[in-house]
Order: C-alpha cells, then sequence, then structure tokens
C-alpha cells in the first residue's frame, strides 16, 4: 500500500483548547479517506496542519515523506479546499485562479482547464467573485485545488453550498480521483452525501483519533451510513 | 521568484485598490498645487508645494501597502497564495517588493505631477538640479515607506485598522514628536521624508538626503524583519 501521507503524534495546543491531542496516522494513495466527527472534534485543524496554515505544537506530518512547506512544486502534490466563504471579493473567479497559477507557476491553460472541471461557467468566472454564491465559492475553491492537478486531494466540507447536481458531481469526481491513484481526504459531518463513496473512515473526537476502520469493517453489510452514525453517537458523541 | 513577484503584481492590479489610490493621489497633488494660486491668488514657493507633494505621495504609498497586505490576509488571498507557495518568507518578500515597486511609481508620479504643475503657473523657480533631486527623494521616499506601510499591514491584519494606523501615525503621533523633539523627528519616517526632499529650516538640524536615505531604508528593513516574524510565527486562519 502507497501511503502518501503520514501524520506521527500530531498535537496542537491553543491558549484554551487542545485541538488535536496525539493524533496518528497515513493516508494512502487510491482511497477515499473520510474524516468524521462532531463540531469541534478538530477535523479542520487537523486539515490546516497538514497544508501548513497552522504550525504543529508537537508532531509532524508529511507528505511523500516531506513536509509541506518544503515541497518544491506544492500545487502538483496537494490541493486543499478550505473555508470558501473567504476568498478576494473583488476580483473575478478567473482573476483569482490566474494569480494562483502564475504563483504556483502553472501555465495559464491550467485556469481555463479547472474552470472547466468544476463547472464554472466562462461568463461567471469573469464576475467578480464578491457576487458569487455560496455554492459558486464553493466550485472556486476547488477549482484551486484542483489547479495543479495534485496526487493528494483535501477537501474541508466540500458539498456546502452545492446544490444536488454538484454533490452528484463531487461523488463521482472523489471517487475517479481514487480510482486515477490519488488520495483523497474529505473532512464533513455530513454522513448522507458522500458516505457511500469513501474506503476508509477516520473519526476525531475531542482532537483525539478514537477510530481508523476500513469501510468493510463498519458496515457489516448494512447502510454505511446507518454504520457511520452508529460509529459516531458511540464513540464521537459528546452527549453519550 | 520572478514567478511570485509576477502573482504578486497581478494580484495588486486586480485588487482595485492600486489604481483608484493612484488616480486619488494625484487628483490631490494636482489639487493642493493649482487651489491656492488658482482660487486664491496666493504664492507659495515651489520646494513648498513639491515638499507638499512628497508628504501626499508617501502616506498614499504606505495606506496602498498597508491594505494590500492586511487586505489579503483577511479575505483569504494569503491562505490560497500558501497552498501554491508554503515557503512563508518568499511569498512575504515578494509582497514587499512589490509595495516598494508601487511606492516608486506613486512617488515618481507625484513629483512628475507637482512639477508640472507648478511648470504650467510659471512658477517653477527652482534649479533643474534641485527639481530633479526632490523628485529622486520623493520617489525613494514613496517607495520605502510603501514597504513600511506593506510591513504594517501584515502585523496588523485588518485592512481599516492598518489604514487608521498609517493615518494617525502620518497626520497626527509625527507631527506630534516633532513638536516635541526635532531630533527625535528626524528619526522617524516622516523626519526622513523631509531630508530626502532637502526640507529647509532655520530652527532644526535636517540631515542630507543622503543620511535621510539611510534611516528610512534601516526604518524598512526593521519593520520588514517585524512583518517576517510575525507571518512566520502565525497561524493562517
Amino acid at each position: 500500500m502507497n501511503t502518501t501521507v503520514q501524520v506521527r503524534r500530531l498535537t496542537k495546543r491553543y491558549p484554551t483548547v487542545t485541538a488535536l491531542d496525539d493524533v496518528s496516522l497515513d493516508l494512502t494513495a487510491g482511497r477515499v479517506h473520510l474524516l468524521v466527527g462532531p463540531n469541534g472534534a478538530g477535523k479542520t485543524t487537523l486539515l490546516r496542519v497538514l497544508v501548513g496554515m497552522a504550525r504543529p505544537t508537537e508532531g509532524s506530518v508529511s507528505l511523500h515523506g516531506r513536509p509541506f512547506s518544503s515541497l518544491e512544486r506544492p500545487a502538483q502534490v496537494v490541493g486543499a479546499c478550505l473555508d470558501p466563504i473567504r476568498l478576494p471579493s473583488l476580483r473575478s473567479g478567473r482573476q483569482h485562479l490566474a494569480c494562483l497559477a502564475s504563483a504556483a507557476r502553472l501555465p495559464r491553460q491550467r485556469v481555463e482547464e479547472a474552470l472547466d472541471m468544476v463547472g464554472l461557467p466562462a461568463h461567471v468566472a469573469s464576475r467578480r467573485a464578491g457576487t458569487y454564491s455560496l455554492g459558486t465559492r464553493q466550485r472556486l475553491t476547488l477549482a484551486a485545488a484542483l489547479l495543479g492537478d495534485p496526487q493528494v486531494i483535501v477537501l474541508d466540507e466540500p458539498t456546502t453550498g452545492l446544490d444536488v447536481h454538484g454533490v452528484a458531481w463531487l461523488r463521482r469526481q472523489l471517487r475517479a480521483w481514487a480510482d486515477a491513484g490519488r488520495t483523497v481526504l474529505v473532512a464533513s459531518h455530513s454522513l448522507t452525501e458522500l458516505a457511500a463513496m469513501v474506503d476508509r473512515v477516520l473519526v476525531l473526537d475531542r482532537g483525539r483519533l478514537v477510530r481508523d476502520a476500513a469501510r468493510d469493517e463498519l458496515d457489516h453489510g448494512r447502510d454505511i451510513q446507518t454504520a457511520l452514525f452508529e460509529l459516531l453517537t458511540t464513540n464521537g458523541g459528546r452527549g453519550q | 521568484m520572478t514567478h511570485l513577484l509576477s502573482a504578486q503584481a497581478r494580484i495588486v492590479a486586480t485588487t482595485r485598490i492600486a489604481l483608484p489610490g493612484v488616480v486619488a493621489m494625484a487628483a490631490f497633488v494636482v489639487l493642493t498645487g493649482l487651489a491656492p494660486a488658482v482660487l486664491f491668488g496666493q504664492h507659495r514657493d515651489s520646494h513648498t508645494v513639491l515638499e507638499g507633494s512628497a508628504t501626499v505621495a508617501v502616506v498614499a504609498a504606505m495606506l496602498l501597502g498597508a491594505l494590500q497586505t492586511a487586505g489579503d490576509l483577511q479575505n483569504g488571498m494569503i491562505r490560497a497564495l500558501l497552498l501554491v507557495e508554503p515557503r512563508r518568507l518568499r511569498l512575504l518578500a515578494a509582497q514587499l517588493l512589490v509595495s516598494l515597486g508601487l511606492g516608486a511609481a506613486v512617488g515618481a508620479a507625484a513629483a512628475l505631477l507637482a512639477d508640472s504643475t507648478q511648470a504650467a503657473l510659471g512658477r517653477l523657480d527652482l534649479p533643474a538640479a534641485t527639481v530633479i533631486s526632490i523628485g529622486l527623494g520623493t520617489t525613494v521616499a514613496a517607495s520605502l515607506c510603501g514597504l513600511i506601510g506593506a510591513a504594517v499591514g501584515v502585523v496588523v491584519r485588518n485592512a481599516p485598522l492598518a489604514a487608521c494606523v498609517v493615518v494617525l501615525w502620518s497626520y497626527a503621533l509625527e507631527p506630534f514628536i516633532s513638536t516635541l523633539s526635532y531630533n527625535v523627528y528626524i528619526y522617524l519616517p516622516g523626519g526622513a521624508r523631509e531630508s530626502l526632499v532637502q526640507h529647509v529650516s532655520a530652527h532644526s538640524y535636517i540631515p542630507p538626503p543622503l543620511i535621510g536615505g539611510l534611516i528610512l531604508a534601516g526604518i524598512a528593513s526593521a519593520a520588514a524583519v517585524l512583518a517576517a516574524l510575525t507571518l512566520s510565527r502565525q497561524d493562517i486562519d
């Protein structure tokens, strides 16, 4: 099994809370990994540490054997889609991608390809991002993640704001990316939309990894959504 | 590094702050150059007018730099950039260099406009060498202050707050310090700017332009180091 992402004894402490507590996990190529957990479990913090936005207090993260910050062409290794709400509002979606393509040393044609990939029409891409709906912002953020045709794809709540066609497209894409040998990590608290596409489930609760299992270890022939719901309400349910 | 500079220049061009900012600054320079003479028949000496335009250029350059970097931190642009170029100091260097360049453009434009306005009024009564050296001084001061503004934006991380810091510093705190002690003021950006544009004072010592330039370069270097420490240590939202 080709391990592309290694997380070792990762701890992230903020002044008042420990967001991640001694988390270790491996992500493998060709798999869709679903990171689930209740609100405040540490899902977003894990993704932010993974792509260098937050510094770990202890432990390490490596992608293809190297920390994110030392990758030579990071856009071609990792594509991440974090918080789509915050986008520069004054420039158009196309200009936003062109700026990123330029910084990533990617040819300009990748902008049009990425827009095409996420189904963002040309006339919409020419409008100011400040006028976009949440779903359109989500598509633009996805396009930015896909600019470098990365080997590892990291998505935080990617279905937020997407319409039913968008969710269907994303489900197909997750599978297609994994089948093409890419590593896919999706953080979500929505069990209904993406559960059917996953190969492995990682459950975080209060910063700790409480379950790391292949999908067939979980469902035992049942509906995967039901299995995940039971898993979360026993391992990750704070009300239990 | 050139790809980052190119990306950052594209970001500045598409943020739609730079062009309106430069146009507003140009209009202000022309108006303040023309209005006293045309409206009130007042005669101000050319040196005072050129110094005034340098002050406007320096504040405009600082504001543009501060709004750009603080805005990029606020609106998620820095995060998007760090996903494709995770070396924060390289990214910061590109931001600071582009602000330096934009500041130089602002300073040169202000100096040219002020010279042209005075020439059009027939009141440019300074020797050509002095006009050129004041223009160069304005350009150097505005470029370094553009970099300082960008560093302030990185440290403050909030565009409206960064703008307030720049305006209050330039129009309230620095003038106040100059009234308390001119010997301290000459080591501040405003005092260094006065050296660069060859301000003349009968009461206080004004260092020569070269010393003023070195003082301002030192302040800009310190601001860049502070911005680097801030950006490299903090988590990005």
